[in-house]
């Protein structure tokens, strides 16, 4: 029987082979087994560490965001002080048990869920330690959510330089993978933003890490996907806070826009800058700026150059062409329901004052759970260098049209700093990305239809496909997916971190299923 | 109406959920409750979480599900048999209150304005406005986080039989950080250990509209 290895999508899409060069079975952890659990409980307990396992709190971690993958743990330990983590991992260590870290549980692949073994929630540790309002720089819990990292630093009228669009992600779940914000093409990700950390090692040392202190360890760390430890207090920079001023540019197709937001970031014109569309029809350029200063600038000097249209323009260019294919007067009706739904809730009366947005993150973060938010938060990413980001939006976007009548695009730019390349080696980060990296995400919008698992599945893969076919990055806020890691960095990186984390964690417990 | 199994865990209801940011452990927290519940947990078994729950209201507004949180407690709750934070008796109407003339006339930009979380919670379409407007038009500052839900006070009558609900605590919360010179509270239960914490004047709604006009702008402390 002939097999075509050329087709993207094969005649069944949700086949146990569907998922081109990649086995099934690799998509989804193994469950462990519970091999000397009796013991490492009765360990845990003789230090007074408390584990949770009843089936009432063990199935509150039953899935992530993604809610494509579910395992429940054994059982859970919540986050108390670095000494009771350490008192865990070293028990992990000596009886084998897998210990899985959780934040916000904002992965999309399973990553903070639990096949057995330990769950242990972070969020326990979430309290602010200390602001330095003069140097700029706060001390906090790493388990905190950004939001309430921003509640506390506005009571001093500061905030945090970029997170990522999604207030309850975690402080220490961010740094481990990257976050980005639509500040990120100016400040870089938020793991950027970290000074130092303190760090529980997977054989249960507490160490205190940053550029100057412990090096080597902090590289690995941060951008680490929690594979060589867990961030129990980190130092961020921080900065005053600032309304902003938020600008809409609208395209009728992907490349002009893409094209000007590249060109933006290179002119360092903006403060904020990210592109958001409805399908591939309504494309809107965001722009925005701290300062009136800047805005003016801006408005005298760069915005001349933009293609895009204002929203009356854009709007009757639209009209215009509907008007005469009435094949697509469906996909119109969605635009203006979409538009009518979407718009307000991104400039609500709460938040907005004197044409100013306030606390723009949550203005997003809300929008994000409401419009695109659901019970499989499922946005594979693409992440290229600037000369490949074009056809990686174009090609991902044709995968998208293929599997969903409604769907958003969102891009923007992170700017990679030089001094940081090391902790950027096993991460989202292409390799060959100078100045700036670009990541286009790719959002499903279900309307109401419920898709399998399976079809969700076979679109990220798809879509991952495209990051191969274009030998560039693909990841998501959550990680990376573990069947696709060395095709993605290579066989040379991953050995090499593989190597790495024998070394770190010589029982393989930690975080066991994300990467290796 | 979503109920409790529909909710996935978003966490947004965690975000202005004051038993949560008492005690950063998920169980105590609508989120918590109704991923028991999807696991087969009544309310007996969670009484002490449950009682923990001040009822302010917030999380009905967060939950993108629009699940009916509220509901969900109370059920539980009752199913529990658990000491509930029932609201006091007859208490005016502070909304009224906060639309006359004179409260508007009153209000000082170094004010901190206490709403009252549980009426502003439930009625927030038609509040959120109102009182966005009065704290534009007089400069003061409320009791908002940035979710704009009020930060829960209104429980200080109540503070004895909610043993598992730190008031204090709430109360340290809500004034972190928060610049003023005189509190002004809708709901007088945590007039006194309001008093006694910020060691400034702290006037009720009603009083502040019914001071006779030269002792508006008069620093005086009432205790409740």
């Amino acid at each position: 029987m002939n097999v075509s290895v050329e087709s993207t999508l094969p005649a069944d899409p949700v086949a146990a082979d569907a998922l081109i060069g990649i086995p099934r079975q690799q998509t989804n952890a193994s469950r462990w087994q519970g091999e000397q659990w009796a013991d490492f409980v009765q360990a845990l307990q003789q230090q007074d560490v408390e584990i949770r396992q009843q089936c009432a709190d063990t199935g509150i971690y039953l899935t992530d965001a993604g809610g494509l993958a579910h395992g429940m743990p054994h059982g859970v330990v919540v986050a108390a002080s670095a000494g009771q983590i350490a008192a865990l991992m070293q028990a992990a260590q000596r009886f084998a048990v897998p210990v899985t870290v959780r934040g916000g549980g904002l992965t999309t692949e399973g990553e903070s869920v639990a096949f057995g073994g330990v769950l242990l929630d972070m969020t326990g540790m979430s309290r602010v330690l200390h602001v330095d309002k003069s140097g700029l720089i706060v001390r906090t819990q790493a388990g905190i959510f950004w939001h309430h990292l921003a509640e506390v630093l506005r009571r001093d009228d500061l905030d945090y330089i970029s997170a990522p669009l999604n207030l309850s992600s975690s402080v220490g779940g961010t740094l481990g993978v990257g976050g980005i914000d639509v500040n990120s093409a100016r400040y870089g990700c938020s793991a950027d933003q970290a000074v130092s950390l303190q760090v529980v090692t997977p054989t249960g040392e507490i160490v205190e890490c940053s550029d100057r202190e412990n090096s080597e360890l902090f590289e690995r760390i941060i951008l680490g996907y929690g594979q060589f430890g867990i961030i129990t207090e980190a130092s961020l920079h921080i900065r005053p806070y600032t309304p902003l001023r938020m600008h809409y540019f609208y395209y009728a197709s992907l490349q002009p826009c893409v094209e000007d937001l590249l060109m933006l970031d290179a002119s360092h014109a903006c403060d904020y800058t990210g592109i958001l569309t409805m399908m591939d029809t309504a494309i809107t350029l965001l722009v925005a700026f701290d300062s009136d200063q800047r805005e003016a600038e801006f408005m005298a000097t760069v915005k001349a150059q933009l293609r895009g249209y204002g929203e009356w323009g854009f709007g009757l260019r639209l009209a215009a062409g509907f008007i005469w294919r009435p094949w697509r007067w469906r996909e119109a009706l969605f635009l203006l329901r979409r538009k009518r739904e979407l718009f307000p809730d991104l400039q609500p009366d709460m938040h907005m004052h004197d044409g100013k947005m306030y606390d723009r993150t949550v203005v997003f973060s809300r929008a994000v759970w409401k419009h695109w938010g659901d019970r499989h938060m499922v946005i594979p990413d693409l992440a290229t260098n600037r000369d490949k980001f074009v056809a990686a939006v174009e090609r991902g976007n044709a995968v998208c049209r293929k599997y969903f009548p409604c769907y958003t695009l969102y891009c923007v730019g992170i700017r990679l700093r030089d001094e940081h390349k090391a902790h950027y080696e096993l991460s989202s980060i292409p390799p060959d990305a100078e100045g700036w990296a670009y990541g286009c995400e790719f959002e499903p919008m279900y309307n109401g239809v419920a898709y399998s698992r399976d079809y969700l599945q076979s679109f990220k893969n798809e879509i991952y496909d495209v990051g191969v076919e274009l030998e560039t990055s693909y990841y998501r806020f959550g990680g990376m997916m573990k069947g696709y890691i060395r095709r993605a960095l290579g066989d040379a990186v991953v050995e090499k971190h593989l190597q790495l984390k024998q070394q770190a964690d010589p029982a393989m417990v930690l975080n066991r299923d994300v990467i290796f | 109406m979503a109920s409790f199994s529909d909710c996935y865990g978003c966490s947004l209801c965690l975000l202005s959920c004051p038993m949560w940011l008492q005690r950063r452990d998920v169980r105590f927290s609508p989120q918590g409750y109704a991923k028991a519940m999807q696991h087969g947990a009544t309310g007996a078994d969670m009484d002490q979480a449950l009682s923990a729950c001040i009822q302010c209201g917030a999380c009905d507004l967060l939950c993108p599900e629009q699940i009916d949180l509220s509901g969900m407690i109370a059920a539980a709750l009752q199913q529990a048999e658990a000491p509930a934070a029932v609201a006091d008796a007859a208490e005016p109407d502070w909304f009224a209150m906060s639309r006359t003339p004179a409260l508007r006339q009153r209000l000082r930009a170094d004010d901190l304005y206490i709403i009252d979380a549980v009426c502003f919670h439930a009625g927030h379409t038609l509040r959120a406005p109102h009182y966005d407007q009065l704290r534009r038009q007089t400069g003061c500052s409320m009791n908002l986080d940035l979710n704009r839900m009020a930060v829960a006070t209104g429980i200080g009558s109540r503070a004895e039989s909610l043993q598992a609900f730190d008031v204090n605590r709430q109360l340290e919360w809500l004034l972190l950080g928060r610049r003023f010179q005189r509190v002004i509270v809708e709901n007088p239960a945590d007039q006194r250990m309001l008093a006694q914490m910020t060691g400034k004047p702290v006037l009720s709604v009603s009083a502040l509209i019914n001071l006779p006009e030269s002792g508006a702008n008069r620093s005086e402390t009432e205790h409740a």
